[in-house]
């Protein structure tokens, strides 16, 4: 197994602007690593450098210890499964799964072997004669990732695979993925725009943003202790309410809807910065004294195992998620609580957090520890 | 659509079909006419009879004609075939400085008449000591700027992701080609390969000016032949040979367009 080590990786196309901007991060064996961000972060050209379909314009990659950059993409140990799937339409599906493998001159018994296995790990056995046009997207997908099984490489490299199924079988593959992963040991790269399969599937977390690392880290660091507004609101779902904020009276004040009161170190911390104020949807509650806000309500949405407040607060709309089911009507006033101990305090220039539940010490242990 | 609109659409396409077709099926006609049917501008033959086809084969090598007609088509495309695949493989995969403006070299070259060329191209043949051999009459057309224009545009529309995974199973560039791209791309082969055949086989100015005796003589030539070679031309006999001349290229297209259709409801994948 190798470590997969990346160095000050940059890749421009231009020569003057940076799709990716001095990437530093190494990969464990054996680990399942996400890259996520919004379209044009530069996620898929990190992963292509990785693959060695895409150059590496400065910086470092080595596979192994050794230096990668230059290395040909079938020199690099390393198998990859795209959004399309790219499977080859005038090949069976057998002769799908054992393309590379033919390639390799691998004898006829291993290929037939190898074949077996990976069909039967992913309930492939009887389409094994089909064509890919006859299969339905989850099938296709399937075959694309025996692919990945059969070509044994220790190191799998996947775009955005699941972008082209619909929700109940994104679900289902993100568990079949993970899987797959853990059980034949191989280190995962995995693209992703989406926030749930990256918290979801990830070891660990890289989040870009126009081709520049935020932040590395596993999902419930990333989720609990963001570096910025940006990943603060790109991580969780719904996104973490932001509004820009004043200090007034030592208390923190958004538009008129929202007035918390703030401690000694808070606002020693805030300063006279221009701030925004940062909560995520299940940390507003119904009202019990603390942290007040009063706004309208605009919208209901019952979940049935929870239910969704969108409310004004300084002209955003804001989410409150409750457990349970809530029959509340829309246009109605309303009086939340926000759970002080949970705010997060952004510099409004710098985006950088300047306060957060993690660095106010009240990060609940028991929950870090499950 | 309802019926009364059909019926004329239909009957509207019956009768320009008839317009377009009545020269071959007038062809047909005359080659069983006797020479007093033909002077007298009938339509119809007054008496059935097989003796123009006869006269035809008697009096010209047909048959000779026709093996060097399918010999020059079938070389003519298999080099275009090879050589236009080949080169817009190239131009749609692998990047290199000039080749758009190579391309567009290649493509420009359609818009040079083949006429003005002929000249240069005959004295060039002669000096090799070409003529009356097969190599005058293929080789010149191995390279096709259409067929490499028509092949590039498919390959073009390959995923690339296709040719990004081959790469990384590891396979080379001409492994790629033929065992990713040339199966992919069968159906744009079979309609380049069935348009070179005709043209080839159509071929008359080029064939007439390499040839001069009858060794490697096509059968469009062979026809030209049978007008002058009888003092008062009999119709009857030319069209005979008329028929029999269009008869491989009418095969091959009721054979192709099953293997076109096939082609097309197979369908590629999204």
């Amino acid at each position: 197994m190798r470590e997969i080590v990346l160095d000050k990786v940059s890749k421009t196309y231009d020569k003057q602007s940076f799709a990716v901007e001095d990437v530093e991060v190494s990969i464990r064996p054996g680990e399942f690593f996400v890259l996520v961000g919004p379209s044009g972060c530069g996620k898929s050209t990190l992963l292509r450098m990785l693959a060695g379909l895409e150059e590496i314009s400065a910086g470092s990659l080595s596979l192994g210890g050794k230096l990668a950059n230059h290395l040909p993409p079938n020199k690099r140990e390393i198998s990859m499964v795209f959004q399309n799937y790219a499977l080859y339409p005038h090949l069976s599906v057998e002769e799908n799964i054992m393309f590379g493998l033919k390639v390799r001159k691998i004898s006829k018994q291993e290929r037939k072997r190898r074949v077996q296995e990976a069909a039967t790990m992913l309930g492939l056995s009887d389409y094994l004669k089909r064509k890919p046009r006859e299969l339905s997207g989850g099938q296709r997908q399937r075959v694309a990732l025996a692919r990945t099984v059969v070509s044994q490489a220790p190191i799998c490299l996947m775009d955005e695979p699941l972008s082209n199924l619909d929700a109940q079988l994104r679900g289902q593959m993100r568990v079949e993925i993970r899987q797959l992963q853990q059980q034949l040991g191989m280190t995962m790269i995995y693209v992703t725009h989406d926030q749930v399969e990256a918290m979801t599937m990830g070891d660990r977390i890289m989040v870009l943003r126009d081709g520049k690392v935020q932040q590395i880290g596993t999902p419930l660091e990333i989720y609990n202790q963001p570096v910025n507004k940006f990943v603060a609101e790109f991580i969780g779902s719904p996104p973490m309410n932001m509004a820009r904020a004043s200090i007034i009276d030592g208390r923190l004040v958004a538009g008129n809807e929202l007035s918390i009161k703030l401690s000694q170190s808070d606002l020693a911390k805030i300063g006279n910065r221009s701030i925004t104020l940062g909560i995520r949807p299940e940390h507003i509650h119904q009202a019990n004294g603390q942290g007040r806000v009063r706004t309208t309500l605009l919208n209901v949405e019952i979940l049935g195992n929870e239910t969704l407040l969108a409310f004004n607060v300084n002209n955003t709309i804001w989410k409150a998620k409750w457990p349970g089911q809530w029959q509340l009507t829309a246009g109605s006033p309303i009086e939340l609580s926000i759970d002080r101990e949970q705010i997060f305090i952004f510099d409004e220039i710098s985006e950088e957090v300047v306060s957060s539940p993690f660095n106010k010490d009240t990060v609940l242990e028991g929950v870090q520890t499950l | 659509m309802n019926t009364g609109r059909t019926t004329l659409i239909y009957a509207l396409l019956f009768i320009s079909a008839l317009i377009l077709f009545f020269p071959i099926l007038y062809a047909v006609s005359v080659s069983f006419m006797d020479g007093k049917d033909v002077f007298n501008r009938a339509l119809l033959p007054s008496s059935f009879s097989f003796d123009n086809y006869k006269k035809v084969f008697s009096s010209v090598p047909l048959l000779h004609y026709l093996k060097n007609s399918f010999v020059v088509s079938s070389l003519v495309t298999i080099g275009q075939l090879t050589v236009a695949s080949l080169a817009a493989y190239v131009f749609a995969f692998i990047p290199f400085k000039g080749r758009d403006f190579l391309f567009i070299v290649v493509l420009a070259t359609l818009m040079i008449p083949w006429e003005a060329t002929m000249i240069s191209n005959f004295l060039t043949v002669q000096h090799l000591g070409w003529v009356n051999s097969y190599r005058a009459l293929t080789i010149p057309f191995f390279a096709s700027a259409f067929g490499i224009f028509l092949l590039r545009q498919h390959f073009k529309s390959i995923p690339y992701e296709l040719y990004e995974a081959a790469q990384i199973e590891g396979l080379t560039r001409f492994q790629i080609f033929y065992r990713v791209v040339l199966p992919y791309s069968r159906m744009s082969l079979v309609t380049l390969g069935i348009y070179s055949f005709l043209t080839t086989w159509n071929m008359y100015l080029w064939p007439l000016l390499v040839t001069t005796n009858d060794s490697v003589r096509t059968i469009q030539i062979g026809l030209k032949q049978l007008q002058t070679v009888e003092v008062a031309t009999e119709w009857g006999v030319v069209m005979a040979g008329v028929v029999v001349a269009i008869l491989p290229t009418l095969i091959l297209i009721f054979i192709s367009q099953k293997q076109l259709q096939k082609g097309l409801t197979q369908g590629a994948l999204k």
